[in-house]
């Protein structure tokens, strides 16, 4: 047992000179994502290339080693400045994870300049410290090392203090809190930023420069010597400066143990997979705390700019895209059988192919989902080596192996996918950058996978007789190109399928918000793995064609730096188009075939890889996929004939979308009905009567192009006073709801719901009723505990205690998507709509709980998914109708006014058939005409549909004006209930709002 | 209004978009094609004007004798001793009288004879491998400055491959697919060829010209032992197994010879698992410690690490336990099979090293990747004492007055001006000898250059003393040509490393039939 401790506190005394290193990095990552909110991921190379700097002047030059410090740690402050104005700052607009792919451009471009200039070789800088050694038992430790853990102190001790004792630090600590409360106060947001990233920049280098002289430099490797910087902040916390301290000594603790483990131990790569499952239990326990804190990370464009799946494509540009894939198709035939095409030629677009589908997969995964992915490569890889694996022990050869292998990396691409399931955004990239480390230290050494000497060979198989039929010869580079061909226009029909379907809605709503796609009934868990598992499947197969092709499988064609390389196959495509992936690959394969055959650009090829990511990051953010759209643009403004062709064009095809199609004969109106079958039964019977009329009048509207939120407000209350007209010759009268309250039926029950966060009770044993046909008001002070008790309703919270009841069923342990298939709809205080999409998509994904199909009937296109996807478009055509949204239903909701945002989130409750819809403080942010004509429009959407509401408001007189019922919260509290005449009497109530006790009511 | 584009639009978008989009994707799709044109032409430039310096012709008037007869079947092509830039006396077998024959074969013209191969200029191997250029240069330089091969310039296509083996196999499918070249010449990456030969694109490459199968890969530095078995790939160099076979076989008859008949030597290796290499010659090396009578500890004094790492703390701490002298049962002598930039990491961190505090024990050694002048000057101090080894005969004392290989040393000047290349490295002597081998292969098989008659040439090569090496015999069914190796002791005083011989002859495989495992297979 002793000599058990001997031996683990000698690994451990090992450990510590890493310590340093990690806390150093670690407290740069810190200050500058405390400064901007961004993860630096460039910091590796941040640190690497000063080191460089330090060998140079140090060692080839042998100048002094103080100065060589000095000049290179100087140096290093001055590269952290450069990443933040060239790669970070131009990004800010989009969002932090835009910033942080910036720093992922800025990390390749380092890494492949110095690369480029000092070769790839390790050198050896002059050591700073002694080199002698210190024996601790059967422990070495050189003069450098323990420099190394010393300085890490040192810095770790004086940052501590700049942030906590001097101006600066506060400055960079308010700014980054608050930006434009810092610059009321004085502060220079942008000032104290870049001092930050120099700082940053500067403790980089030296951690970099002490680290390389007493070990070695060598590009690579010493860039991702930062990694365990990253795993180091997720423990420590990414704001705290202990935090760090204590993460730094943990991780090196941790590294310190790994040796003493048994059968792991001592094999390589064993501390990255330990450091892995230190980083994923972390995440996966601290991960609510991480989503919230990271609510603006929603992918590479937030505004949806070079992302937008726009609904506004014009008939030229439909035609542009028809006749491309029509070429680019037939070209692609041709392709091999070209007078001068060589097979050596076919085998570089076959490596064409493999680059376009793992672009495919990073776009179904980033573009249509937003769950950034930098371990793109270890996925390909793994599909390769399982290629290699089954051919070579199993031997089971291509193509017969392909599903076992996209299978595999499918598998593990959902087992990453559960740490999705806890975290996103950046926080994501950065576990998917630790997952590719682990993949390249550790499973990709394991030789049971990746055969003895880190490679797997074979023979390129023949299947069947030969000479006969059938017999395939896949060494023939040409059977293999079109069999690679075949998988690509598979996978890209595949994807394009999955997006025009319930699936890609899916995606997309997750992509935009899992708050209000869960609301939707959709399972945001399930969408979310969905999509792993099928960008990981993709990945596979590109794999599995990378290893048949080639015969051969080598783990360093699988790095962390492929994985980049493979994210900027994707962002250069565009991100969200299958086509740009494709047009990518062609791009980066050819670069890949001109920069190796001619030996004067050797080396070149990361520096222009890296420079297009970054052209495309900031100058050109759609991308290869928006050039299509750029030519029609500049055509089209240079022949205004053709543009006003596509003019009319793209108005008839709006106006042919928005007709309701002849529906099924009319039926006795019942309000058992959902309000949507309701609706449909309505507008059937309209449609009928205006016979086509109603669509002339879209028409003309449309050509007046103004989607003012009044316009749209008017619109809605004529069409909704119609229908509430119709219903009135139907019955004689609106169905009136039962005189006593106790009479009518409860759809909605919580019972002594309490909720409690920390030493925080935000709701406290409230009860309350909705009841059916009900507009119930919840009404509070600000802090009252309103929107958690709607969250608790809703199933976003789980309560502390209480139980909630959802049209007679106990719904307390249910998620949110199975509440909302239940029938419960609900709109947020902060508009959750999906901003990358169009109204009408927004509207189509609240079909999501109606549409029963599922995503291999999306890929087989079955009839069942096309009657389904006709219904759902239907439905989505008659509320767009239903609330005059006709004008704006082709426009991505970004940019719109702010009343017609309430009215999308409205009708995309009333699209999900929710019969009972929660309305969080539906009237904030409207004028007084908007919110009266909010209440006459919930009044109307009662009466015409016979909805069920509850809202939240702050608007009393509003809120009184169209409620039957109140409760009244405060402090978490129920404070009273009643009628609003009742509440508005209440003394207690009127308290509540003005602060002390009052003669009169509640205004 | 239709559901679809009127003719009028059609018409009027139609045949500009058309031809927009159908000129991007032809230049898209052309790059592949463009880039090996442009490719070609920039090595084409390089390679005239290589020729050029030489004196195309004079191997009108060369001595038709040759030496080809005599014993070894192939004539040797360096000799002309001491010759170097100035030397361009025509030398036997270079030349044939009349029509050469024209296009032979794939790759073969009358003006040319066409070879490819991959190199390592990058990556981890290039420390060791990339000086084979310019042995490999030495030689091609020569003989076209000669006038080439009967009439023939002989072009070398080398493409860097990083020694990645996917990216390696790759390269040379392209060679061979591309149907432009008569044979792969040295090919220094040893990686991709392994793959090549384990997935038989040598065997099964096909030849359209005369039809048949097969391509010649000529003077390889070998190591790996898929090479050493394949009908079509003749390598100079002896094996890893090979070389980790003596090493273990020296270290137990040294540690017997120490210690008496009756000991038991323990030794340990310490090996690279990044690349082929290591596992292979690992396997070699305890098998055939084990065949005579030594204990190896698996896997405590195997160790095995991931190349290119900067620290090693860990695994060195837990080697020094189980084998050094705390352990109460030191190993006598530690093989590293490590390429040059892993090994000094490794050493760095102050292993064991085979020398207990009390002088008992041989110290460490390794085989031809960590012979190289340039690693020795390096690694310094830590590696002073080291044992190194290799199947060439270097620069050194008592090999450097010999003929060949001065002429080898003046050779690697002329193609470097500053006469900087290492001539102690092993692959630098091993791409020279590599490339001789072509010149003389191709010379005796010319005029009608064939790959089956070059084939058959170099399967009847008997003894080619080429000077730098023993005698070589390849036969049909047998490529280990090379056997044998010379040891040397790195020196390190003055800032400088040195190497000195250590026995007087050489040392040949002990048991060079035997197929040892790779060790973890």
């Amino acid at each position: 047992m002793l000599n058990f401790l001997v031996n683990a506190g000698e690994d451990i005394l090992l450990s510590v000179p890493l310590i340093g290193a990690y806390v150093i990095f670690a407290l740069g990552i810190v200050v500058i994502f405390r400064a901007s909110r961004v993860l630096n991921l460039a910091h590796g190379a941040m640190a690497m290339a000063p080191a460089y700097l330090y060998y140079q002047l140090a060692t080839l030059w042998h100048l002094p080693v103080a100065a060589s410090l000095v000049a290179a740690v100087v140096s290093g402050a001055a590269l952290g400045y450069l990443v933040e104005r060239l790669f970070v700052r131009p990004l800010r607009r989009v969002s932090p994870t835009a910033q942080t792919v910036g720093t992922v451009a800025a990390f390749g471009l380092i890494v492949a300049i110095v690369a480029k200039v000092y070769g790839t070789l390790a050198v050896q800088p002059t050591p700073i410290f002694s080199d002698d050694q210190i024996h601790i038992g059967s422990a070495n430790l050189r003069g450098g090392a323990i420099g190394l853990f010393a300085v890490g102190i040192v810095v770790a001790v004086a940052l501590y203090a700049l942030f906590r004792f001097t101006d600066l630090g506060l400055a960079i600590r308010a700014a980054a809190d608050n930006r434009r409360a810092a610059s009321l106060m004085g502060v220079d947001p942008q000032r104290t930023t870049s001092m930050a990233w120099m700082l940053g920049g500067g403790t980089a280098a030296l951690a970099g420069i002490l680290l390389a002289a007493a070990t070695n430099l060598e590009p690579y490797t010493m860039s991702l010597q930062a990694l365990p910087g990253f795993v180091t902040v997720l423990i420590g916390g990414l704001e705290s400066m202990l935090g760090a301290i204590a993460g730094g000594a943990i991780v090196g603790v941790v590294i310190g143990l790994v040796p003493i483990l048994p059968v792991v131990g001592r094999s390589p790569g064993a501390p990255q997979l330990a450091l892995m499952v230190l980083a994923f239990v972390v995440m996966v326990l601290r991960g609510q705390r991480f989503q919230s804190s990271d609510i603006r990370a929603e992918g590479i464009s937030a505004d949806g700019g070079g992302v937008t799946r726009s609904r506004r494509t014009s008939p030229r540009a439909r035609l542009w895209r028809t006749d491309m894939l029509a070429l680019g198709v037939g070209l692609a035939i041709v392709f091999p059988m070209l007078p001068g095409v060589g097979s050596n030629h076919i085998g570089d677009a076959d490596v064409a192919l493999v680059y376009a589908m793992v672009g495919i997969s990073l776009v179904l995964l980033i573009g249509l989902v937003g769950q950034i992915s930098l371990a793109q490569a270890s996925f390909v890889g793994i599909g390769a080596f399982v290629t290699g694996w089954i051919f070579t022990h199993l031997h089971v050869p291509f193509p017969a192996n392909l599903p076992l292998a996209a299978g595999a990396a499918g598998g593990l691409a959902a087992l990453l996918g559960l740490v999705a399931l806890r975290v996103r955004g950046l926080y994501l990239a950065v576990a998917t950058l630790i997952f590719a480390w682990m993949c390249d230290a550790y499973l990709f050494q394991q030789t049971w996978l990746v055969g003895l000497g880190g490679s797997t060979s074979f023979e390129v198989p023949t299947v069947g007789p030969k000479p006969g039929f059938p017999f395939f010869d896949f060494s023939s580079r040409r059977t293999f190109y079109y069999v690679a061909l075949a998988a690509v226009a598979g996978v890209a029909g595949s994807v394009a399928l999955l997006r025009r379907s319930k699936t890609g809605r899916a995606f997309f709503a997750v992509r935009g918000s899992e708050v209000a796609a869960a609301s939707l009934g959709i399972d945001v868990t399930r969408y979310k793995l969905l999509a792993f598992a099928i960008s990981g499947v993709i990945a596979g197969i590109a794999g599995n064609l990378f290893a048949a092709n080639s015969g051969a499988v080598d783990t360093r064609e699988f790095t962390v730096t492929v994985s980049l390389f493979y994210l900027s196959i994707a962002v250069v495509g565009g991100l969200t188009s299958t086509g740009g992936a494709i047009a990518a690959g062609l791009v980066f394969a050819a670069l890949n075939e001109v920069f190796y055959q001619v030996d004067a650009l050797a080396g070149f090829l990361d520096i222009v890889s890296s420079g297009l990511l970054i052209v495309v990051l900031l100058a050109y953010p759609g991308g290869l996929a928006a050039i299509p759209q750029t030519v029609e643009r500049i055509i089209a403004r240079a022949t205004p004939v053709l543009r006003s062709i596509g003019a009319l064009t793209q108005r008839a095809r709006r106006v042919r979308r928005r007709v309701p199609e002849e529906g099924a004969p009319l039926e006795v109106l019942d309000y058992e009905a959902s309000p949507l079958q309701r609706l449909t039964m309505l507008r059937s019977r309209r449609t009928r009567s205006s016979n086509g009329t109603h669509a002339n009048a879209i028409a003309e509207s449309a050509e007046s192009n103004t989607p003012a939120a009044e316009s749209v407000a008017e619109r809605a209350a004529t069409s909704l006073n119609e229908l509430v007209r119709q219903t009135e010759e139907e019955h004689g009268g609106i169905v009136a709801l039962p005189l006593h309250r106790d009479d009518r039926e409860i759809l909605l029950g919580a019972e002594h719901i309490s909720m409690r966060f920390g030493g925080l009770l935000a709701v406290d044993d409230v009860s309350m009723t909705v009841r059916k046909g009900e507009i119930v008001g919840l009404i509070g002070p600000n802090g009252a505990g309103k929107t958690t008790t709607f969250n608790c309703i809703s199933g976003l919270l789980p309560p502390t205690s209480g139980a909630v009841t959802l049209f007679g069923r106990d719904v307390t342990k249910l998620p949110v998507h199975q509440r909302a298939k239940l029938g419960l709809g609900r709109t947020f205080q902060v508009i959750q709509l999906f901003p990358q999409l169009t109204v009408f998509d927004n509207l189509l994904v609240a079909t999501h709980s109606n549409n029963a199909t599922g995503v291999l009937s999306h890929l087989a296109v079955t009839k069942k998914a096309l009657l389904a996807e006709r219904e759902a478009r239907r439905a989505v055509a008659q509320v767009v109708d239903l609330l005059g949204l006709e004008e704006v239903a082709d426009r991505p909701v970004s940019g719109l006014p702010f009343g017609v945002l309430r009215m999308v989130e409205v009708a995309r409750a009333i699209v999900t058939g929710a019969r009972l819809v929660m309305l969080d403080e539906p009237a904030s942010g409207l004028d007084n005409t908007e919110t009266q004509r909010l209440a006459d429009l919930l009044l109307t959407l009662r009466a015409g549909l016979g909805l069920t509401l509850l809202l939240i408001e702050h608007d009393v007189k509003m809120v009184t004006s169209v409620t039957d019922y109140m409760y009244v919260l405060d402090r978490g509290r129920l404070l009273a209930e009643g009628t609003p005449r009742d509440v508005q009497g209440n003394r207690e109530v009127i308290a509540a709002y003005l602060g002390e006790p009052a003669t009169a009511g509640v205004a | 209004m239709s559901n679809h584009p009127t003719v009028e639009e059609r018409i009027g978008h139609g045949v500009l978009r058309t031809a927009l989009v159908a000129a991007a994707v032809v230049v898209a799709l052309s790059s592949f094609y463009v880039a090996p044109k442009l490719a070609e032409r920039i090595e084409g430039t390089r390679t005239t004007a290589v020729a050029a310096d030489g004196q195309p012709g004079s191997l009108a008037s060369a001595n038709p004798s040759g030496d080809a007869a005599g014993k070894t079947g192939v004539s040797k092509a360096g000799g002309g001793g001491g010759g170097g830039a100035g030397n361009a006396t025509p030398r036997s077998g270079l030349s044939c009288t009349g029509d050469n024959g024209g296009k032979t074969d794939v790759g073969v013209d009358s003006k040319s004879v066409n070879l490819a191969g991959t190199e390592v200029e990058s990556g981890i191997g290039a420390s060791f491998l990339g000086p084979v250029h310019y042995g490999i240069q030495a030689v091609l330089q020569k003989v076209n400055r000669e006038g080439g091969v009967c009439q023939r310039q002989v072009h070398l296509v080398l493409k860097d491959d990083g020694w990645d083996t996917q990216r390696g196999r790759n390269f040379l499918r392209n060679f061979i697919d591309s149907n432009q070249y008569f044979a792969l010449a040295v090919v220094p990456s040893s990686n991709g060829l392994d793959s090549a030969a384990t997935g038989h694109d040598i065997e099964n490459a096909q030849d359209p010209v005369r039809g048949g199968t097969g391509i010649p890969v000529i003077g390889t530095d070998g190591m790996l032992n898929s090479q050493y078995s394949n009908p079509w790939i003749w390598p100079v160099a002896a094996s890893t197994a090979t070389s980790m076979r003596i090493m273990a076989h020296d270290a137990v008859v040294r540690a017997k010879k120490q210690y008496g008949g009756g000991y038991t030597p323990h030794l340990g290796i310490v090996y690279d698992q990044t690349y082929p290499f290591g596992p292979e010659g690992a396997g070699a090396f305890v098998n055939e410690a084990r065949r005579e009578g030594a204990t190896v500890d698996q896997p405590q004094c195997t160790v095995a690490l991931q190349a290119g790492q900067n620290g090693y703390g860990t695994q060195a701490k837990g080697f020094n336990d189980s084998c050094g002298e705390q352990s109460g049962h030191p190993v006598d002598f530690v093989a590293l099979l490590l390429e040059p930039q892993t090994a000094e990491t490794w050493l760095r961190e102050t292993p064991f090293l085979g020398t207990t505090a009390s002088g008992k024990g041989l110290g460490f050694g390794g085989p031809q990747p960590l012979f190289d002048k340039n690693f020795a000057d390096h690694c310094g101090a830590t590696c002073n004492n080291m044992e190194v080894w290799t199947s060439f005969f270097p620069p050194i004392n008592p090999y450097d007055q010999q003929k060949d290989v001065r002429t080898f040393k003046a050779d690697l000047c002329a193609v470097d001006n500053n006469c900087e290349v290492d001539a102690l490295s092993a692959f630098t002597e091993s791409g020279y000898v590599g490339m001789e081998l072509v010149v003389e292969s191709l010379t005796r098989t010319s005029p009608d250059l064939t790959r089956d008659r070059l084939r058959a040439t170099l399967d009847s090569t008997s003894g080619w003393n080429n000077g730098l090496t023993g005698p070589l015999t390849w036969k049909k069914g047998n490529h280990l040509a090379n056997t044998s190796m010379v040891a040397f002791r790195d020196t390190y005083s003055g800032g400088a490393a040195s190497f000195q011989n250590l026995f007087d002859s050489q040392y040949t495989d002990p048991c060079a039939s035997c197929h040892d495992a790779a060790l973890g297979s």
